[in-house]
């Protein structure tokens, strides 16, 4: 071998088997680091190298904390043992051992004698229970020979079967006796024993069950203590076995996610890492007995994340509250991706930009937020006595954190990263976009309401904001049935669904119920002319905030992209003004019928409840709400509540007082849908209050002036604007043609169709030749008529664009130039969609859908050159906040003026548009399963409309309804003369206990106001609601209350003794002292009361029977009044022998009922005159005047 | 008068309570006065309710806002112990303080008791009246009397500065309490004089409330069985 010559290498062996040594170290070592990297959660910075599995230090964290927590359950346990005194049933125990064996024989011998008794009862038992069986045979054999010989008893066999079966019987009776002094003996002796011996059974028991629970909690914690679990089951590799840090997941199948199209159920892997979720925190009660004995607890609210637990545990992830996490999981409501175990990649998306203070915590090696200063530190942070130098913090955002603790990069491909805290409620509107007053929902509640009032729907379509719940078709369900079964308008359905006249469901089929209908949220602008004039009209459009700072009107001049063209500004403004003049109405306001009086005018206005809706010269923006009200609204609820009229400081530079007068009247006549309500206001108050309202100027925007329309300008945009359609050459010509460009927006609706279809009238004027001649041929009268009937509509189309053709004839040149321009920029700007023009009935609105936006993909919104974040909620959010911010740098060069953006720019603090965007956000295309969907219940359903109803009419700008609202309260009223609580918490007064339907109906409809509450000044206005509408509202109040619905007449106790009774107690009470009864109250004709002492008075019980229910007076009212309303001046009486022992045997529950029963016959025929018992009464019908 | 021996009954109960700290033996006791002209008492018409027109149709029932007495002192002044007892407890008294309803106006005006101590409320007229406490801690309460001599039992569970009563019927009835963890309080008389006694040693704020005018707040150093005084004025303020 060594002969041979070597062969020529390339390599040299030597080396590479040093080579192979080296990769073989390498290859280890990266399996090493392979290992390492699955099995561990840590960071290797040599190596730039983060474990995978940061989890498990969470679970070493969480584990660590719950062995403390077992700890001191323990301790806290065997406390409370000893304070059930454990110790001294131990002692007792002790006691009565040592008694015991002093009576050690006695013992023996009551033990022996049990024995004894329970020989002998076993054994008569089982005698007994053989010769009964035994009895039963010869009975049925005796029965059966008896069937054999035909019921004969004189056959041998019957009368020898029968004999023995009696025989037997007689046996058993004996037996059974017997058994039953067994029976007794063997519990004597036991009775016996017991006597020596119970207490200590008893004892023994209690010991056991104490003891248990200390048991268990330190069995437990030992478990968990165990170095031999902690170091060997969770080891690398084995710890699959039965380690204790472990995968672990909820499998949400009632919720679905897609993936590549696939729907596949959601696998939340969240409570990995958060351990701690569903951790309850102490009570309040346990809390102060762990303190007074010094054992710690833990509070899971106060743990750093990711070991905190759930906030409001009663909404969510509780067992018992209506979202548990085991079948909802997180992803549902959170997002993120579902089944990733690290921070990073499951979509953890970072909060608010702002940078707090944050330090290095030196254990976990973890920056954690730095306690604030000494003063608002709260314990937790106390208790840890962090020594901060002011060296060591760091200000950071949040985002900045988590790339120092968890390495956070955003992963630009989840269609859905988590949703950041602020935002979270935006998951809500998939299953709940019916309901409102959410709890847990306040957010998304207030930006609904927002977006509503806003209108940003009637530009931008939202499916969501139509507000309908789903119904799926089950087997058998017919369309009828259906809009029956939620007491529905067909029609209704029918528009919402795009259903035909006849419609046939399948089973499956989803119908949107409607649950209300959305009012265009501006004002008609058809008769504007008439209410005010072209110059305010300029000034307003050109900046809405400076005349009015609360309004919902957009800005759309001197923005981002044309700022910087003042001028082309002016001729748009001007061009808009001069169309809206041209073709609105002009109805006459004459002077009212008498002189107002603007000091009464003011008082009114504070007195009669305009101050619930509206607000004069306040600074909302800058209000909390009044400590009265805070437990009922928060100050956005407040302000918004109050924002639902316009603010009307300076609104007498807008529209003058004949105007104001005639609209205070009757505010239906100028603008039918408006939101605004008929005060039933008098001649003389409504001239006060025009009066008044009148002299509010806005001296600022008095003494504006705008820049001038310049003629120029005007035509060379109006040349832009022919461009469009028209080459160069030819639109510089038409400007000086405009007639029939303009003369379509001054005919009507009916009319304008035909300048829509400009083929219309020669189809029509053919279809009329053919019918002429069609007559001509068969003369059929039919066809003659249907020829007359088109002949005079093609007769009439022509007068109207005669007339329309005379009126732009008549127009000055430059009229014709701003009326062209104005109805292009109307509809480039979209007025249109939030006010009725004349003349754009018909067109459509001009925003993209944002049905689907929560779900758009980030690559699809243009961030133009705007240096902001490149992510969905940053977008939207600079948005609404500067809308046209993305033309910045962009126009002249790449933008024509007709192509910049155009969204208007609202007036909105930065918490409302957290709260618009939280409802934009929500907005996605994730598609609900049956099974998924929250399906409305038809009282749920009726509920809803309620809630709608009650915040779109405003109702609890004045009243206090679910507990929520009475804005007005804070406005001046004095205590006593507030808007009446319709409900409040739940085991507060409910209108709909309190008042009977029929009543309620009729006072929505027509609030008859100094009928109950005489010395109220606020009044109940009339809103005009259909039958339908004041019917949602009581099937509201009664089904939300609880109460009875449909309503039954109450069964009211006639007998003479009874009413006698109750008046006998009415008088001693003195109940008329301040209620009205009879027109009287105080003793006196309630015209001859001071107006001073009528907040004095209390309600009038004349109506009592028709207004209030009785089983509300009898179980709730007369009770405990502060209960059903807190602050009532009705006091509360302490019925039975306190107050009368002579009454009903001072019986108060029949007291009660005899008052209550003789305030409801108080103004009918039935009312008893005298206090003594009448003879029998001619029959009566047993309620008092029931109502149909 | 009723309305002194009530003040004595406030005045006794206070004392017996303050026995049982008997090593406790700082006083602290003062005037206060009224600076500038005293506002008149004005006559409330009492004819809405006859029964109570009846019972004043000699002698006019008068507002009880400010009451300046003769010697300038000012009457119905609550004072305190604000702080400077934290941590100590005190035993709640078992004798009832009373609040009578007589003559369509309560006595006394302004008073103080003890959190969880019964207060009896007495209605000695022949008419409704309704007692009606409108505490911001406690629980409301509201109780109609219409009979004479009606008794009604009532505690207030939390500490309040002050509670105020007021009857529906009567609207000018009016009354004040205040609801202590410590038995150091006193309600200034017809000598405009209030004194708090059994004090341990100690460093205190020592409060003086007026329903018109207002808090005041002093405070004072006072070592074992040291008496010292403390004066407190009131002044209408600028208008
Ligand atoms: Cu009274």
């Amino acid at each position: 071998m060594r002969n041979q010559p070597e062969t020529l290498h390339e390599y040299n062996i030597p080396r590479l088997h040093w080579w192979f040594l080296l990769s073989g170290f390498v290859f280890l070592l990266s399996l090493v680091l392979m290992i390492w990297v699955d099995y561990s959660g840590g960071y290797a910075p040599w190596l730039a190298l983060h474990g995978d599995r940061e989890w498990k230090n969470y679970q070493h964290q969480f584990y660590t904390l719950d062995m403390k927590r077992l700890a001191d359950d323990a301790k806290a346990a065997e406390v409370k043992a000893n304070e059930a005194g454990l110790a001294r049933m131990q002692d007792d125990l002790e006691k009565t051992n040592g008694e015991l064996s002093g009576k050690k024989a006695e013992e023996t011998k009551l033990q022996a004698a049990v024995d004894q008794a329970r020989v002998e009862d076993d054994l008569i038992t089982r005698q007994f229970t053989m010769e009964k069986a035994m009895r039963d045979q010869d009975r049925s054999l005796y029965e059966e020979a008896l069937e054999r010989d035909n019921m004969n008893t004189d056959v041998p066999e019957v009368r020898e079967s029968k004999n023995k079966a009696e025989k037997q019987n007689d046996f058993v009776s004996k037996l059974d006796l017997l058994k039953q002094q067994a029976d007794a003996k063997l519990q004597a002796t036991k009775d016996n024993q017991t006597v020596l011996m119970g207490h200590e059974v008893e004892l023994q028991h209690n010991i056991k069950r104490l003891d248990d629970g200390i048991k268990l909690l330190t069995t437990r914690y030992k478990q968990l203590d165990s170095s031999l679990v902690q170091g060997v089951v969770n080891a690398p590799v084995i710890e699959f076995a039965a380690g204790t840090i472990k995968v672990e997941q909820i499998i949400a199948d009632k919720h679905h996610t897609d993936v590549n199209f696939a729907t596949v159920p959601r696998v939340d892997r969240c409570i990995m890492c958060h351990k701690g979720i569903d951790r309850k925190d102490p009570t309040p009660e346990d809390r102060d007995w762990r303190a007074k004995h010094k054992i710690e607890v833990i509070e899971w609210s106060r743990q750093p994340q990711p070991l905190r637990n759930h906030p409001q545990m009663d909404l969510f992830v509780g067992d018992t509250s209506p979202h548990p996490a085991t079948t909802y999981g997180c992803t549902v409501c959170h997002w993120g991706w579902d089944r990733e175990t690290t921070f990073s990649r499951s979509g953890h998306t970072p909060e608010a930009e702002e940078k707090q203070p944050y330090i290095l915590d030196a254990s976990t090696k973890q920056w954690v937020k730095a306690p604030k200063s000494e003063d608002d530190e709260d314990d937790d942070t106390k208790a840890q006595k962090v020594v901060v130098s002011k060296t060591n913090v760091v200000e950071m955002t949040q985002k900045e954190v988590w790339q120092k603790n968890h390495n956070w990069e955003e992963e630009e491909f989840l269609m859905q990263p988590m949703r950041s805290a602020k935002y979270v409620q935006a998951s809500c509107l998939k299953c709940h976009n019916a309901q409102t007053n959410l709890k847990g929902g306040e957010k998304l509640d207030h930006g609904r309401r927002l977006i509503e009032q806003l209108g940003c729907w009637s530009c931008h379509k939202m499916k969501q904001m139509e507000t309908y719940t789903t119904h799926h078709v089950a087997a058998g369900e017919d369309f009828e049935g259906l809009c029956k079964f939620y007491d529905v308008n067909a029609d209704d359905v029918r528009r919402l669904n795009g259903f035909p006249q006849e419609v046939s469901l399948t089973i499956g089929q989803e119908v949107n119920i409607p649950i209300r209908t959305l009012r265009k949220p501006g004002p008609s602008l058809y008769k504007v002319a008439s209410k005010t004039n072209k110059e305010w009209m300029r000034k307003w459009l050109d900046n809405p905030v400076a005349f009015r700072p609360n309004t919902y009107m957009p800005r759309f001049w001197g923005l981002d992209n044309n700022a910087g063209t003042p001028d082309r500004n002016a001729v748009e403004i001007n061009a808009i003004a001069e169309y809206l003049f041209a073709v609105s109405d002009q109805p006459k306001y004459p002077v009212p019928p008498v002189q107002g009086d603007a000091e009464n005018g003011k008082k009114l206005v504070g007195q009669l409840g305009c101050m619930g809706c509206h607000v004069i010269d306040e600074k909302l923006m800058d209000v909390k709400v009044p400590a009265s009200l805070k437990q009922y609204m928060d100050d956005w609820q407040y302000r918004r509540l109050r924002s639902q009229g316009p603010q009307l400081a300076g609104v007498g530079s807008k529209a003058g007082g004949n105007w104001l007068y005639a609209w205070l009247k009757d505010p239906k006549q100028y603008h039918p849908r408006t939101k605004m309500p008929n005060l039933r206001l008098g001649d003389q108050e409504a001239a006060d209050v025009a009066t008044y309202l009148a002299g509010l100027h806005n001296e600022k925007t008095d003494q504006e002036t705008l820049p001038e329309a310049k003629g120029e300008l005007l035509d060379k945009e109006t040349i832009e604007y022919l461009q469009v359609t028209l080459p160069m050459e030819e639109a510089r010509k038409k400007i000086n043609n405009l007639d029939d460009l303009i003369e379509l927006y001054f005919v009507d609706e009916e009319t304008m169709k035909y300048y829509q279809d400009p083929a219309r009238l020669a189809r029509e004027e053919t279809q009329l030749k053919a019918l002429q001649k069609e007559f001509e041929e068969t003369f059929d009268d039919a066809v003659d008529r249907k020829a007359k009937k088109l002949a005079a509509q093609i007769e009439q189309v022509k007068v109207k664009i005669q007339a329309a053709k005379q009126t732009v004839a008549g127009m000055q040149f430059t009229d014709k130039k701003n009326v062209y321009l104005g109805s292009k920029l109307i509809f480039r700007y979209g007025c249109y969609a939030c006010h009725d023009i004349h003349g754009f009935e018909t067109a459509k609105p001009i925003g993209t859908e944002l049905s689907e936006w929560g779900s758009k993909p980030v690559d699809k919104l243009d961030f133009g050159l705007v240096d902001i974040e490149k992510g969905r909620l940053s977008w939207l959010k600079q948005k609404l906040h500067a809308p046209r911010s993305f033309d910045r740098g962009r126009i002249d060069v790449t933008r024509m003026p007709q192509e910049l953006l155009r969204m208007g720019k609202f007036n909105l603090t930065d918490e409302q548009i957290d709260q618009i965007v939280t409802v934009v956000s929500g907005m996605t295309d994730e598609k609900l399963t049956p099974n998924e969907a929250r399906q409305l219940t038809p009282a749920e359903f009726q509920i809803e409309r309620g809630r709608w109803t009650v915040k779109e009419l405003n109702c609890i700008g004045c009243h206090i309804v679910e507990a929520q609202g009475g804005a007005v309260r804070a406005t001046g009223i004095a205590t006593g003369m507030e808007p009446p609580l319709l409900s409040g918490t739940p085991t507060q007064l409910h209108q709909g206990q309190r008042t009977q339907p029929d009543w309620l109906f009729q006072f929505i409809k027509a609030p008859q106001t100094g009928q109950i509450r005489p010395w109220l000044h606020v009044r109940m206005p009339t809103f005009g609601l259909t039958d339908g509408e004041a019917n949602v509202l009581v099937k509201y109040f009664a089904l939300q209350g609880e109460a009875q619905f449909p309503y039954q007449s109450p069964k009211i106790d006639m007998t003479p003794e009874h009413l006698a009774a109750g008046k006998q107690l009415f008088e001693q009470l003195k109940c008329a002292l301040c209620h009205i009864v009879d027109g009287k109250a105080l003793g006196k004709p309630l015209a001859e009361i001071p107006e001073e002492d009528l907040p004095r008075l209390a309600p009038n019980l004349s109506q009592a029977h028709l207004r209030l229910q009785r089983d509300w007076l009898v179980n709730k009212w007369l009770v405990e009044p502060l209960a059903q309303q807190p602050g009532t001046r009705m006091p509360q009486f302490e019925y039975g022998t306190a107050i009368a022992p002579n009454i009903l045997g001072g019986d108060g529950r029949k007291q009660i009922e005899a008052l209550v029963d003789y305030v409801l016959t108080l103004g009918t025929h039935e009312q008893v005159a005298e206090v003594v018992p009448a003879p029998a009464p001619v029959a009566a019908p047993t309620q008092p005047q029931a109502q149909p | 008068m009723k309305l002194s021996k009530l003040l004595m009954v406030v005045v006794v109960s206070v004392l017996v309570t303050t026995v049982s700290h008997a090593a406790d033996s700082a006083s602290v006791s003062g005037k206060i006065t009224f600076d500038g002209k005293p506002p008149k008492q004005k006559k409330i018409p009492t004819d809405a309710d006859p029964k109570c027109a009846e019972m004043h149709a000699d002698s006019p029932l008068l507002n009880e806002e400010v009451v300046v007495n003769a010697d300038g002192t000012l009457k119905n002044v609550f004072v305190y112990v604000k702080s400077g007892l934290e941590g100590k407890t005190y035993d709640t008294p078992k004798t009832p303080v009373e609040l009578t309803q007589t003559g369509c106006h309560y006595v006394p005006h302004v008073f103080g008791m003890m959190v969880k101590q019964p207060l009896e409320i007495i209605n000695s007229d022949d008419t409704l009246h309704n007692i009606h406490a409108m505490p911001a801690k406690s629980k409301e309460f509201n109780v109609g009397q219409p009979n004479k001599d009606m008794k009604t039992v009532r505690t207030f569970a939390e500490p309040e500065i002050m509670v105020h009563f007021k009857c529906d019927v009567h609207p000018w009835m009016s009354a004040y309490v205040g609801v202590m963890t410590n038995p150091f309080y006193s309600v200034s008389g017809d000598d405009g004089a209030f004194s708090l006694k059994g004090l341990p040693a100690g460093e205190y704020q020592v409060a003086a409330w007026h329903e018109k005018y207002g808090e005041q707040v002093q405070k004072i150093k006072v070592g074992d069985g040291e008496a010292k005084t403390l004066d407190f004025k009131f002044s209408k303020p600028a208008e």
